[in-house]
């Protein structure tokens, strides 16, 4: 059950969350229904960094003074 | 000594002397301008002084035309020229090619002073320097819209790590609009929070063409900016306020792009990794759990009646191969013998004992409830009878000397 905040979650966050979850869990402190808790936060921490890492948009514009747009600006890949 | 036989020719001597000396004819000097007047054919007619001493100077109209700055009176300045007797009037001035405006020398001053006055306020502590983000999701720039540095960091960006966007405020990076323009890129930013992470860059350039990036305003902008503020200006060794006060100093715009986003790789490594270390915890943690509940388990069944059944009916299974085996050898015993034997073994089975009608009660992990004390009203309990299980619930306790226990 993903947490309401996730959405909100920086890409820093959840992988600061999820070094602490795999610390945590590998201590082997934790009782069996917590580690099972850890367990699933840390998969849904993993699916969470690695859709930010993959989310594909990749535009590059520019802000349009005049009307406080953002329109594409073209930019070749050897320079302009 | 030589006697000029007129004032002509002794100012014609002059200018002839003054004309053939070289370090008069092309040189430089710095002053402060003390007089400007302009006439009505655009030439312009100044005097330049220092302390004790004052020259007269001309920049004829054509020279005039070229010149980069506007002259005021009481700017220091460096001119170029050489110079030029008048012998009608035997009078001195300077033909001046060039006048620059000598704030480079005055913009170190201005840079110490607008430096001290900040570092004293605090602006450049870094308690307050952000952090910048590890993965963006959009990376704020303020530029120029033409020029390299945009294409170099939206380059250096893509190669790094293709999923990011970048929105372009396009600025003035030099002169007089610079200020206000940087200024306004990185409060649009700020207003909108549409980006992630801020960099303000410019490619290289001299001194004082960098000289706009020492400004108080963009200092005070980039301190309040909520956004982490990358400034990339110039190349390695050009320093300017700005780059005090950003959170991060990029030393050129395409380090900038190399700093602002992580490598896709790198963070892709790392994830896989935490996952990995997620997987061998968990099956870490189980295992050893399940260790830790066989032995317990074992433990516990000592004491549990399904366990002790279990060993007796070993216990009979061993008895009845070493009777069969000995059965074998015993031929002159009966077989009555043999039987009642059997008969009193089978008696010590408490599988027959349940066959028997008796059963007994057990929690549900298999302990034998051996008092009513351990039960409450409502508890789920199992009836184990020969041929299977009665899962029961507990309606009332009656205790063996009195009345109804009280749940």
């Amino acid at each position: 059950m993903p947490k309401a905040k996730d959405k909100e979650i920086t890409y820093e966050e959840a992988m600061t969350e999820l070094r602490q979850t795999v610390a945590k869990l590998s201590e082997g402190k934790a009782t069996l229904d917590e580690s099972l808790k850890l367990y699933e936060r840390g998969i849904e921490l993993v699916g969470i960094c690695e859709n930010r890492l993959n989310e594909v948009t990749a535009r590059i514009e520019a802000v349009n003074k005049a009307n406080g747009t953002t329109d594409p600006l073209n930019i070749s890949e050897s320079g302009v | 000594m030589f006697d000029f036989d007129s004032v002509s020719r002794l100012n014609g001597y002059i200018k002839q002397s003054l004309s053939e000396n070289p370090y008069l004819a092309e040189f430089s000097v710095v002053g402060e301008i003390s007089q400007y007047t302009v006439s009505a054919r655009d030439h312009a007619y100044f005097s330049i002084k220092d302390d004790s001493c004052v020259v007269n100077c001309v920049i004829f109209a054509r020279n005039r035309s070229q010149l980069k700055i506007k002259p005021e009176i009481g700017m220091k300045v460096k001119i170029y020229g050489g110079v030029d007797y008048y012998p009608q009037g035997g009078k001195l001035q300077i033909i001046c090619t060039n006048i620059e405006d000598l704030g480079a020398g005055d913009l170190h001053e201005q840079f110490n002073k607008l430096f001290k006055k900040l570092q004293d306020e605090g602006l450049f502590a870094s308690e307050h320097k952000k952090s910048i983000p590890v993965l963006p999701r959009r990376i704020g720039v303020v530029t120029s819209s033409s020029g390299k540095v945009i294409s170099d960091i939206v380059n250096t960006i893509r190669k790094r790590n293709p999923h990011h966007d970048v929105l372009l405020y396009p600025a003035s990076v030099q002169g007089v609009e610079c200020p206000p323009e940087v200024i306004s890129g990185i409060n649009y930013f700020n207003r909108e929070k549409n980006v992630d992470v801020i960099i303000v860059a410019r490619g290289g350039g001299s001194y004082e063409e960098l000289f706009c990036f020492n400004d108080e305003g963009i200092a005070r902008a980039v301190y309040n900016s909520e956004i982490p503020v990358i400034s990339a200006i110039g190349h390695e060794p050009d320093y300017t306020i700005i780059d005090y006060v950003a959170d991060i100093r990029a030393a050129t715009p395409t380090a900038a792009g190399e700093m602002v986003i992580a490598s896709y790789e790198d963070q892709k490594k790392e994830i896989d990794n935490l996952a990995l270390n997620l997987d061998i915890a968990i099956n870490q943690f189980v295992d050893l759990r399940r260790k830790a509940l066989d032995v317990y388990k074992n433990h516990k069944a000592l004491h549990s009646p399904a366990y002790y059944a279990m060993e007796q009916q070993a216990v009979v299974k061993e008895l009845r191969t070493r009777l069969e085996a000995l059965s074998g050898k015993m031929v002159e015993q009966t077989g009555s013998d043999i039987n009642q034997m059997k008969v009193r073994l089978d008696a010590l089975n408490p599988e027959n004992v349940l066959k028997r009608g008796y059963s007994y009660v057990c929690d549900k992990d298999g302990n034998a409830i051996e008092s009513v004390g351990s039960v409450n009203r409502g508890d789920n309990v199992n009836i184990v009878l020969s041929d299977g299980t009665l899962l029961s619930e507990i309606k009332d306790i009656a205790e063996k000397h009195g009345g109804i226990k009280n749940a």
